[in-house]
């Protein structure tokens, strides 16, 4: 077998809210799984599982409580991204990993190619090939030459998911975490995104992707991780495993 | 590997990179009239790297500005250490110089961003020759040069040209802003310290000044430490963020990391303060 690209053990989240009286929540309970490198990895559950916990966790925008995520990096380095030193993440955010928010967190007063072309640019890339390839992934995402040179904070919701898309796959990273990049666009746009998507797994971007759309899992998931509660209640090949009702319900509203 | 400290705090970092600038145990106390102690800052400690931007934020009199003065030495810490690696290869803590190495720290090694205009300008020299103020320090001679370095950053830092032999105390307070940015960046130092550089300015033309640092951030890759009450200033510009409350360091990390998931009771309540 190969070595994972990734392997999470144990992962555990629990959040105290000093602002209500120290209420605390607990979004993981203890997940473990491995990544091949170039698998796509599905996440489901009901709202409130843990999904996005999860995510945030591995690109070290959550502090974990405890476990670890040993990722494989480009040079051979196993680094725990739970625990690796803050520069590392730096790092490892600009060249290999890639999230992909639900929301656009985008500068503001920077037009969408700037906003795109800037991840090939901050890896070293040449600012004039970095735009052009901008401009041709946000072309093929529906993002044409007048809203490429508009700022993002302008666009509609699904606008915006598809600049957070293109700046995910501008240049494919080795790994992606997606979180619903998928929620806020229709038929036709949600195809233009399966497409690209498709490109970088062709690629060899190994992905882990939260989605509520069935169909969208179906067309790109290898294996799908069932989270409920903090925890793993199913994981294997996307055949194979139960995809709860609430998935599908879900994917209903969008068709 | 590292666990959280009881505190909250994340050990210091050690990726194989050595930091620009590293401070240690950073304290400074003053006595009230009444002759109490005050503690302005107590036991900060953190590190800077070659290209990145530290945030400090936290509210006034939470000691932010008083770590930033130190570094400038416009204030002299009652302890603490701090090494800059293009002052003496970082063999000496800068607090422990001498008058004349003191002046070359401030003069070639950083440069501050005040918040008032005032203190990092002198508002009766013309714009050009603030900036020529600057470069003389720091040993440039020949006048076709510091005028020609003069126009090129305020032409960067948007200063139309043609006020480049006005007074900035004739200028808006963007303007003036964008001058003492200007004056700052010229030589090149190796550290940047800006000081709320947006508060106290109309939101349009704060957007323009963070703009500018962006750019410059952009196309220069310079070092720097942006101190702000300002959360959507520090998610803007910083890389990493401190967050200070009465005089110490409460909780560092990364920016997304302290916006999205404050672990300390102060960052909770600063992060659910912001309205937008």
């Amino acid at each position: 077998m190969t070595e994972p690209l990734l392997s999470v053990r144990d992962i555990r989240k629990q959040i105290t809210l000093h602002i209500l009286d120290g209420k605390q929540v607990s979004p993981l309970r203890g997940v473990s799984f491995d990544l091949a490198p170039g698998e796509f990895l599905g996440i489901v559950g009901p709202s409130g599982a843990g999904k996005s916990s999860l995510i945030k966790c591995l690109n070290r925008t959550y502090l974990a409580d405890g476990g670890t995520a040993n990722y494989r990096s480009a040079s051979g380095e196993i680094v725990d991204l739970l625990h690796a030193p803050e520069r590392t993440m730096i790092r490892l955010r600009r060249t290999e990993i890639h999230y992909v928010s639900q929301f656009l967190k985008a500068p503001p007063r920077e037009p969408a190619l700037d906003v795109v072309a800037s991840v090939i640019v901050n890896r070293g890339g040449d600012p004039a090939e970095a735009r052009a390839r901008a401009a041709e992934t946000l072309g093929m995402l529906g993002i044409g030459p007048e809203l490429q040179s508009s700022y993002p904070s302008l666009f509609s919701g699904g606008e915006q998911q598809r600049v957070n898309v293109a700046r995910a796959l501008v240049d494919p990273p080795r790994l992606l975490l997606l979180d619903e990049p998928t929620s806020a666009l229709d038929a036709e746009n949600r195809a233009r995104v399966l497409e690209i998507v498709r490109r970088a797994q062709a690629n060899g971007t190994a992905m882990i992707g939260i989605f509520h759309d069935i169909e969208m899992l179906q067309q790109l998931a290898d294996n799908v991780i069932v989270l409920e509660d903090g925890l793993v209640t199913q994981h294997g090949p996307i055949g194979s495993v139960q995809i709860p009702g609430y998935i599908e319900a879900g994917a209903a509203e969008f068709v | 590997m590292e666990a959280l400290t009881e505190s909250g705090i994340r050990p210091p970092d050690t990726a194989g990179e050595q930091p620009l600038l590293r401070v240690e145990g950073l304290t400074k106390h003053y006595q009230s009239a009444s002759g109490s102690r005050i503690v302005a800052c107590e036991d900060v400690t953190f590190d800077v790297y070659p290209g990145e931007v530290l945030g400090i934020v936290g509210e006034s009199g939470s000691g932010k500005s008083t770590v930033l003065q130190c570094l400038f030495q416009d204030v002299i810490p009652t302890s603490g250490e701090a090494y800059l690696s293009s002052f003496l290869g970082g063999s000496r803590n800068i607090w422990d110089a001498d008058r004349r190495e003191r002046r070359h720290l401030r003069t070639h090694d950083m440069s501050m961003v005040y918040q008032n205009p005032r203190q990092g300008l002198n508002l009766m020299v013309t714009a050009g020759g603030n900036i020529a103020e600057r470069l003389l320090a720091a040993e440039w001679r020949k006048v076709a040069d510091i005028r020609a370095k003069a126009s090129d950053y305020l032409s960067r830092t948007e200063v139309p040209l043609d006020r480049m032999d006005d007074f900035p105390a004739f200028f808006s307070g963007g303007m003036q802003q964008r001058v003492q940015i200007a004056k700052a960046l010229a030589n090149n130092p190796a550290l940047v310290l800006l000081d709320e550089l947006t508060t106290g300015l109309d939101v349009s033309v704060q957007a323009g000044v963070l703009d500018l640092v962006r750019d410059i951030q952009h196309r220069l890759g310079m070092t720097a430490i942006v101190v702000s009450h300002d959360l959507g200033v520090i998610r803007l510009l910083a890389d990493r963020t401190l967050v200070m409350k009465d005089g110490h360091v409460v909780e560092a990390g990364l920016t997304d990391q302290i916006l999205e998931d404050p672990q300390h009771p102060y960052t909770q309540l600063l992060v659910n303060c912001v309205t937008h």
